[in-house]
């Protein structure tokens, strides 16, 4: 029989290597078998996903999330919740780019150095200030935050509150007393909660999002995170923000991790109007829109109404799934599309609203168009250039957003392809010709350009065409690797939406976010296969992806890693 | 996504390498120097990304060997006014640049690659280890060694993007420039934020100030800080070796701020605060295109390297005009004097620009750029010559400036170019400015091994070269 300990020791030989291999999983199921291993190292699915069991098992890694330090838009919103400011000191701070993962909120990618901290330190005074000057004021922050005559035993209650709600949890008797020192300090009621807040919002354990627990700093070891830590990982995921009361109080009763209580947190936070966070990093990140997004941010030959207009169907499209729950497949096969009079004039198509400047749902796609992925606002931000398209630019985001298959970097010395037509030398296809006889080049370029070809018929502003520089014919037709043709884009999404990859990559994409860290390991993706393949049925919604991903091992457990 | 891709936390930590910011504390500006005592002598490097165009036959960088006339060469043309004060050096080799090669990322041979380029610029030297994705180097960096013989830290500072990379792999060039002892160190940005941290502060000689009109709330009540570093603690008691780290370095700037907070202004000789950089300046440019406020904020990175050196918080300064493989655009942010061709820089700055062999007018493009980042070699020359050490000497006389490119060319066609451009300026009390010199394919070592004499660095060589040019 082998000892816990040679176990361990033994995870502990195999080291990094292990954790990102079947490997592992094959291990600890032998260990199993021979009875050896405590209960405690396997995490059965909170789900119960038959789906997921069948292709899985039920012990499968939840994996490690590294401590989670607050973006600044995260930062911004949960001091608006917790200090009821309209300010977003965030925007001050330095800017947060893309991890691994590829969005911002990437654990590992978030770290900490002076600049920041003291930006954080700014920031803290000037929001205690804020909470000060609004003491005269009716429902302002002050008399929202104390809700007692001050007093010695208001200020504990306060405190305790305050800091409840800052921590995320309720405060131990330790830090309450920390706490109740740094107001004694100060002399004065408002003084001192002004210098509580400050050190509340200076402390790692606001900043911060992190798991503890017994077996946290046990190396391999899966353990369920508890429910206040179930509650932040949900409201970040959903939210961008800390818990509200009701989660809270779901955290509090011990319920919050039961099956029917998380599924219908869920369907309630995404109706919230919070939930509008979580729609801009879809669009912001996931459609990489950030740029186009940007009002300072003007493009050469495209009029700057257009291109809000362009964003803003996205975003109705975006807030349409999640807040009518449709299906997240939507985005790549969705047969309506949202318009304001603007952008109906630039898809050439009847505007039906009252109001030129509300988008209205169009019960079809502009022609030639599926999903978000062919909107003008995507084609643009993808094209690579504003005077002509690059097809393995195209290419490449749908490889990387659509297929989660992003090559790597090309090999040195490769010659730069000018994409220009004007400038001569064939066609953008003829030009990519070279890689099909290329071994060292195919590899990479089979899919990228295949699909960045069969989007050709979109300008560099999404615009249908036909001809390149009025005379050329363009010839959009392709085949897959698969071996499955095309003739027009809405034929190539229909294929690609079809196919399991797509399904499992953008459940993977959206878990991704919803872990704050890359789903690299062998378990994540035998999960997100299984949840977008397997779990998810035609009719299945947005809130049921969301419910399937906060079901998993991966996001109501944790892996241990050693001190 | 693909395994290949690094891991930020895990690079950091896998193999003991971090990223450092040099401490506030050790910016901190030095006492106030005896009128008559020799005056400090400074370094700055100036890193041009990329690559540019410069081949044989057409070397628009290079003017005739010899004293500089005011005929000078297309890119400098602009810039006659400045002929005292800088000196060109032609034909340089690098061969740590050149042998350096690595798995990581696109790099491999002679000269091609950025990885190479931004890593041996200022340490010479090849790559701890070719096949890891970690990019460090042994030892430190050049800037990093005339830093530790005055006793003081570099100040690094970027005007790079945060995700440049070619092809929009994520890979932040700037943190590899600078090194110290094997680790990387972190460029500031931000250039409000920079003022706001180290200079802010300063305060002059004469009748005592008044007090900040509005002192911290930690000035009055230490405590505040106190939880934070009590929770960080408690936190790193129950968290994983990773977590702990990251921990560390939160620890480690909540003391830095700790001594921002409780420190006063340091009497300096004829040091002053200066005034703040525009808001504006600040988390801009550092991903998506270049706005037009790019001149704007590498002025005012430039400002401070003036006030640095007259506060004598450092003297070592290493700045990057912007990362190498940057796909960005560089939306008109070039003055129209300064326009060669009547070319438009809306093209990508990487592969729009440097790779000059694959777009129209790339010759006139890269030239373009190139007095764009000249311009700016230039205003911080002039504004160096305008400050005045104590014994009344212009700082710039006592300051190497070190400005160019390492990529050997923009086309990647080395075998047509006629050498990597190269300025150096300043340093009068000591060199010879005002000419053009053929290093006939010097190593870069043995210039840096002469500049380190200059410097007063007492180097028994440097990189294994003792060969002294004369400058």
């Amino acid at each position: 029989m082998i000892s816990r300990g040679t176990a361990l020791a033994t995870s502990l030989l195999w080291g990094r290597a292990m954790e990102r291999t079947s490997f592992k999983v094959l291990w600890l199921g032998a260990l199993l078998t021979a009875g050896c291993l405590p209960a405690a190292m396997l995490g059965p699915d909170p789900g119960g996903d038959p789906a997921i069991a069948n292709e899985c098992g039920t012990s499968y890694s939840p994996g490690h999330v590294s401590i989670h330090r607050l973006t600044n838009d995260e930062y911004s919103n949960t001091v608006r919740d917790l200090l009821f400011t309209t300010t977003r000191p965030g925007d001050a701070l330095p800017p947060t780019t893309a991890g691994f993962s590829g969005f911002t909120n990437d654990s590992d990618h978030l770290n900490v150095y002076e600049d920041l901290v003291i930006g954080y330190y700014d920031a803290a005074e000037a929001l205690a200030k804020e909470v000060l000057a609004s003491k005269a004021q009716p429902d302002g922050a002050y008399g929202r935050i104390v809700r007692c005559a001050p007093s010695s035993a208001c200020a504990e209650s306060t405190v305790a509150d305050l800091g409840r709600r800052a921590f995320r949890r309720p405060l131990a008797t330790d830090e309450k007393a920390a706490l109740m020192s740094v107001f004694a300090a100060s002399g004065d009621f408002d003084t001192g909660l002004s210098d509580v807040i400050i050190s509340l919002l200076v402390s790692p354990k606001f900043l911060f999002n992190y798991v503890s627990g017994p077996d946290a700093q046990t190396d391999a070891a899966a353990f369920r995170i508890d429910n206040y830590a179930l509650a932040s990982r949900l409201s970040y995921f959903l939210w961008q923000s800390m818990p509200d009361d009701a989660l809270f109080a779901r955290a509090d009763d011990g319920t919050l991790n039961q099956p029917d209580t998380l599924k219908a947190e869920v369907v309630r936070m995404l109706k919230d109007g919070k939930s509008a966070a979580f729609e801009t990093v879809l669009r912001n990140e996931w459609a990489g829109l950030a740029s186009l997004a940007s009002p300072a941010a003007t493009r050469p030959g495209l009029d700057d109404a257009v291109r809000m207009s362009m964003v803003g169907e996205v975003d109705a499209f975006l807030g349409d799934i999640i807040h009518n729950d449709r299906s997240f497949m939507n985005v790549l096969t969705g047969n309506y599309s949202f318009v304001n009079q603007t952008l109906a004039d630039y898809y050439d198509m009847p505007f039906t609203g009252a109001d030129a400047a509300q988008f209205v749902r169009a019960d079809s796609s502009p022609n030639h168009r599926r999903g978000i992925v062919t909107t003008a606002a995507v084609l643009t931000a993808t094209a690579g250039d504003v005077l002509y398209t690059h097809p393995v630019k195209r290419g490449k985001w749908v490889t990387a957003r659509i297929l989660c298959s992003e090559p790597p970097p090309p090999p040195p010395d490769i010659p730069v392809i000018d994409f220009n037509t004007g400038a001569g030398g064939g066609t953008p296809r003829e030009k990519l010709s070279a890689h099909a006889n290329a071994p060292a080049c195919i590899g990479c370029h089979k899919t990228m350009d295949v699909v960045g070809l069969g989007l050709e018929n979109f300008d560099s502003f999404g615009n249908w065409r036909q001809l390149y520089d009025g005379s050329v014919p363009i010839d959009a037709t392709g085949t897959l690797p698969d071996g499955r043709s095309f003739t027009d884009p809405f034929q190539m999404y229909q294929q690609i939406a079809s196919g399991d990859e797509a399904k499992a990559c953008l459940t993977q994409q959206i878990m991704s976010y919803a872990l704050t860290r890359a789903m690299s390991s062998h378990d994540d993706k035998c999960v997100t296969h299984a949840i977008g393949n397997l779990s998810l049925g035609p009719e299945a919604t947005f809130s049921d992806l969301i419910v399937k991903i906060v079901s998993t091992n991966q996001f109501q457990m944790q892996t241990g890693e050693a001190p | 996504m693909s395994n290949w891709k690094i891991n930020r936390r895990q690079f950091i930590t896998g193999l003991g390498v971090a990223f450092t910011l040099p401490l506030l504390e050790s910016l901190a500006p030095r006492k106030a120097r005896a009128a008559g005592t020799s005056d400090p002598r400074r370094f700055v490097s100036l890193y041009m990304p990329s690559g540019t165009y410069n081949v044989k036959g057409d070397a628009v960088w290079y003017p005739p060997a010899g004293a500089l006339t005011k005929n000078l060469p297309l890119v400098l043309a602009p810039f006659a006014a400045n002929i005292a004060d800088f000196s060109v050096l032609m034909h340089p080799s690098c061969s740590a640049r050149d042998a350096t090669g690595s798995h990581f990322y696109q790099v491999t041979g002679r000269g091609a690659g950025h990885v190479s380029a931004v890593t041996t610029w200022l340490s010479q030297t090849g790559l701890t280890d070719p096949n890891s994705s970690q990019c460090s180097v042994p030892g430190s960096s050049f800037d990093q060694l005339v830093a530790d013989a005055n006793k003081g830290s570099v100040l690094v500072m970027s005007g790079g993007c945060s995700s440049g990379s070619v092809d929009n792999t994520p890979f932040d060039y700037s943190n590899y420039v600078s090194y110290k002892n094997g680790q990387p160190l972190e460029p500031r940005k931000n250039p409000v934020d920079l003022y706001k941290n180290v200079f802010a502060n300063l305060v002059t000689t004469g009748p005592s100030m008044p007090p900040p009109a509005h002192p911290s709330a930690f000035a009055r009540n230490h405590s505040i800080l106190d939880t934070a570093t009590a929770d960080i603690k408690d936190l790193q008691s129950k968290l994983g070796k990773n977590d702990r780290a990251k921990l560390d370095d939160y620890f480690t700037s909540v003391r830095a701020l700790e001594t921002k907070l409780t420190g006063g202004g340091v009497v300096t000789n004829g040091c002053s605060g200066g005034s703040a950089p525009d808001g504006s300046l600040n988390n801009v440019d550092q991903n998506g295109d270049l706005s037009a406020s790019y001149i704007a904020r590498v002025q005012a990175f430039f400002d401070m390297i003036v006030l640095a050196f007259k506060c004598d918080v450092t003297r070592s300064v290493s700045f990057m005009f912007d990362g190498d493989g940057c796909q960005r655009h560089l939306n008109g942010a070039v003055p129209s004097d300064l326009v060669y061709g009547n070319v438009s820089l809306t093209a990508e700055l990487h592969t729009g620009i440097s790779h000059y062999g694959q777009n129209a007018n790339g010759r006139e493009k890269c030239i373009t750029r190139d007095r764009l980042y000249m311009m700016l070699m230039f205003y911080l020359v002039n504004k160096l010559k305008g400050a005045t050490d104590a014994s009344g000497t212009p700082i710039l006389d006592n300051t190497v400036i070190v400005g160019g490119f390492n990529v050997v060319d923009g086309n990647h066609n080395d075998g047509q170019v006629d050498g990597v451009p190269l300025v150096v300026a300043g340093g009068r009390s000591f060199m010879h400015p005002g000419n053009c010199f053929d290093l006939g394919g010097a190593d870069m070592k043995d210039l840096f091994y002469t500049l380190s004499t200059y410097l007063n660095l007492g180097l028994p060589n440097y990189q294994g070269s003792k060969k002294l040019l004369s400058l």
